[in-house]
């Protein structure tokens, strides 16, 4: 009986960890240099709008560019690595309605992990969303603003986080079964974030992204569940900056209630469907080798240690060191 | 083998643009007429019902004739005179029934949709206000009657006659090119018709999807109350603005924004996923009736091209190219009439900004 080679799959979990890597450092170091580059104008000129301008576009392509570069290294370094020759059985895609469905449930569960990790974390360390707020620098005094944060918090971050994690990493492990592929992409999607508050729920959100993913085959609705997810936050970060605390929790009220309802639909047309044509989760079942005899998939121990190669325990170790040091910043304040 | 002829192709493209140059022009100064003689009769004897009555009437009649009636007269002369592509393009495009909800909900959603986006961005780099197009019909909203006429002439007249020319004259005309060609550039010159800035973006959506609809079902009842919809839509807020308080107007939109996102975000979902699943049963019919190379052959040829009906002799009839199709829409009058819409575009917005 023919298998799947586990120093294939370790090889690729070495470019995924490179890869991984490589984005966090394009992301420090290109806002660093624009942020000097930033002091250093203000310096010269004073503090004046068409700088300000320039710099958050500046802030936006750079973003751009700290996950798209990655992506290009990766798709290059797979053309000449040894790739899997042992694939599952393709599957069907799932229908229109069951893809609705897909959407709602992810919706509504990302958005109450949210809420359970803000309030773990709130329980545990008196956690202010520091981080974020040092990063972005959230000033919303003119439209022009507004719209640039709404470009660079909904528009941007979906499409490119999104064709790092599901179709570059998601698709070069859907030959190791689709489980594997959601949950080491969901793995990574969470710890790229490096924010504790944000650990536990970028994981469910990343496990329902790689489930539409991969039962739609279409990178397009992951882009709109995302887009959708952050679009929400921005605009109640929007609503609290410029019109007042007050409204904002009506807006947010407002999009919880949107929410439950989509999801709750959801889910009862969901197991409806479910209960109709039976199982949705179907165990891997691979396509014969050239003999015609069977192969067998890897098991999920090997999975499981072929993960930890020494890049990726590099990058695992990097972003929770990153993690506590905001946790620190945060408590020193 | 025969080829479709780019001559032809950019020659219809000359025509349609001398035809909505006509109509801008007959627009502008039939306007300008128009707007002083209700200031004229204003200034002597004031609103009463049977002013209004009397214009709502002229302004049918006015819009009938510019709109519709003279550009669809010398377009068809002009299409009279001149060489036709005879060839069509094979009967794909037809909505299929269970479809034809779902792009309508999405068309009335999306254009929604794109025109807050539209707005806010063109608002956030300039002091645009918006309302600049709509001194010209407002007669005032004091009275019930104001409101109904009020409605009736953003509503309902724009949505029938825009519709007659568009989609029945202009579609009909670039049929022989394929059923994308014809939804892009009408949707395009839709959006251009418009001429303001705030609104290119989702009167071209509002395009997309009528022409969409129109092509799919060959019937103009549909476009024709997608667009009266929207422009209803548009109407009530404006009513509400007046009518009520600002707050009405604001909560009434966001409210609208929050409902169409909703709706277009399932319906873009539902026909990008049953597409998917149309091209799947494509692709495993071909497998496995062992033509499957000839299909893959097919679809690397034609990757470009819209699949044509062959010709009286039986002949295979290739398409134009979209580098041909692009560049050929970009014939003299064309140009003419992008050039006269951004003048125009921009004196607007001047006129805005003091």
């Amino acid at each position: 009986m023919t298998k799947q080679s586990k120093k294939i799959y370790s090889s690729l979990m070495g470019r995924i960890a490179v890869v991984m890597v490589a984005n966090q450092a394009l992301l420090l170091a290109l806002s660093a240099l624009l942020s000097s580059l930033e002091n250093s104008l203000v310096k010269l000129f004073g503090d004046n709008t068409s700088i300000d301008l320039i710099f958050r576009m500046g802030e936006c392509v750079a973003y751009f560019l700290s996950f798209v570069l990655p992506v290009m290294i990766f798709n290059k370094m797979n053309k000449n690595a040894e790739r899997e020759i042992y694939e599952p059985e393709e599957s069907e895609r799932a229908t229109p309605l069951n893809s609705i469905f897909l959407f709602g449930i992810g919706l509504g569960l990302t958005t109450m992990a949210a809420y359970v990790n803000y309030f773990v974390v709130n329980a545990l360390w008196d956690y202010s969303d520091f981080s974020q707020e040092y990063l972005w620098g959230v000033e919303l005094d003119h439209p022009y603003q507004v719209v640039i944060y709404f470009i660079s918090v909904a528009i941007i971050p979906p499409v490119v986080e999104e064709l790092l994690f599901r179709g570059a990493i998601c698709k070069s492990l859907t030959v190791y079964g689709k489980t594997c592929a959601v949950v080491i992409s969901a793995i990574l999607f969470s710890l790229m974030h490096s924010n504790a508050e944000q650990l536990i729920y970028t994981l469910v959100a990343g496990v329902f992204l790689g489930i539409i993913y991969v039962e739609t085959k279409s990178i397009i609705f992951p882009i709109l569940l995302h887009f959708v997810n952050n679009a929400f936050s921005a605009v109640e970060q929007i609503v609290y900056e410029t019109v007042s605390p007050m409204e904002y929790s009506k807006v947010s009220n407002t999009f919880d209630i949107i929410t439950w309802v989509f999801m709750a639909i959801s889910l009862v047309g969901f197991l409806l469907s479910i209960l109709k044509k039976g199982s949705f989760i179907r165990p891997i079942s691979m396509k014969p080798d050239e003999n015609g005899g069977p192969v067998a998939p890897l098991s999920v121990a090997e999975k499981i240690s072929g993960f930890f190669t020494l890049k990726m325990i590099l990058f695992i170790i990097y972003s929770f060191a990153t993690m506590a040091y905001y946790i620190y910043l945060s408590t020193q304040l | 083998m025969k080829k479709q002829s780019p001559t032809k192709y950019s020659s219809l493209m000359n025509r349609i643009a001398l035809t909505l140059l006509v109509s801008c022009i007959l627009i502008y100064f039939l306007g300008r007429i128009f707007s002083f003689s209700k200031w004229l009769t204003i200034a002597v004897g004031g609103y009463t019902i049977v002013a209004d009555i009397i214009f709502l009437v002229l302004e049918c009649v006015v819009t009938f004739l510019v709109v519709y009636f003279i550009p669809v007269k010398i377009f068809n002369y002009m299409q009279g005179n001149s060489f036709r592509e005879k060839c069509i393009p094979a009967p794909k495009s037809i909505l299929s029934k269970d479809l034809i909800l779902p792009v309508f909900a999405l068309g009335l959603c999306a254009q929604f949709v794109g025109y807050a986006i539209n707005s806010t961005i063109v608002r956030a780099f300039t002091e645009y206000t918006g309302f600049g197009d709509q001194y010209e019909f407002f007669s005032g909203m004091k009275h019930g009657y104001q409101i109904v006429i009020y409605i009736i002439s953003i509503a309902v007249i724009p949505a029938i006659f825009e519709e007659l020319i568009f989609r029945k004259t202009f579609c009909d005309a670039l049929a022989p090119y394929g059923p994308k060609t014809a939804i892009f550039v009408t949707s395009i010159l839709f959006s251009l018709m418009h001429t303001s800035f705030e609104r290119i973006f989702h009167t071209f959506i509002c395009g997309l999807f009528c022409s969409w609809l129109y092509i799919g079902t060959k019937n103009i009842k549909l476009p024709m109350l997608l667009h009266f919809l929207n422009n209803l839509f548009a109407a009530i807020e404006v009513v509400l603005w007046y009518r009520v308080s600002e707050d009405a107007y604001s909560t009434a939109r966001v409210v609208r924004l929050v409902i169409s996102l909703v709706v277009s975000i399932v319906c873009f979902i539902y026909l990008r996923a049953k597409r998917r699943e149309q091209l799947d049963a494509e692709r495993r019919e071909a497998k496995s009736s062992d033509r499957y190379d000839e299909y893959l052959e097919k679809k690397k040829k034609y990757a470009h091209y819209t699949e044509m009906l062959p010709d009286e002799n039986g002949e295979e009839v290739v398409s134009l190219s979209t580098k041909q199709k692009i560049s050929g829409f970009f014939s003299p009058a064309m140009i003419a009439f992008i050039v006269a819409v951004i003048i125009q575009m921009c004196y607007y917005l001047s006129f805005e900004l003091v």
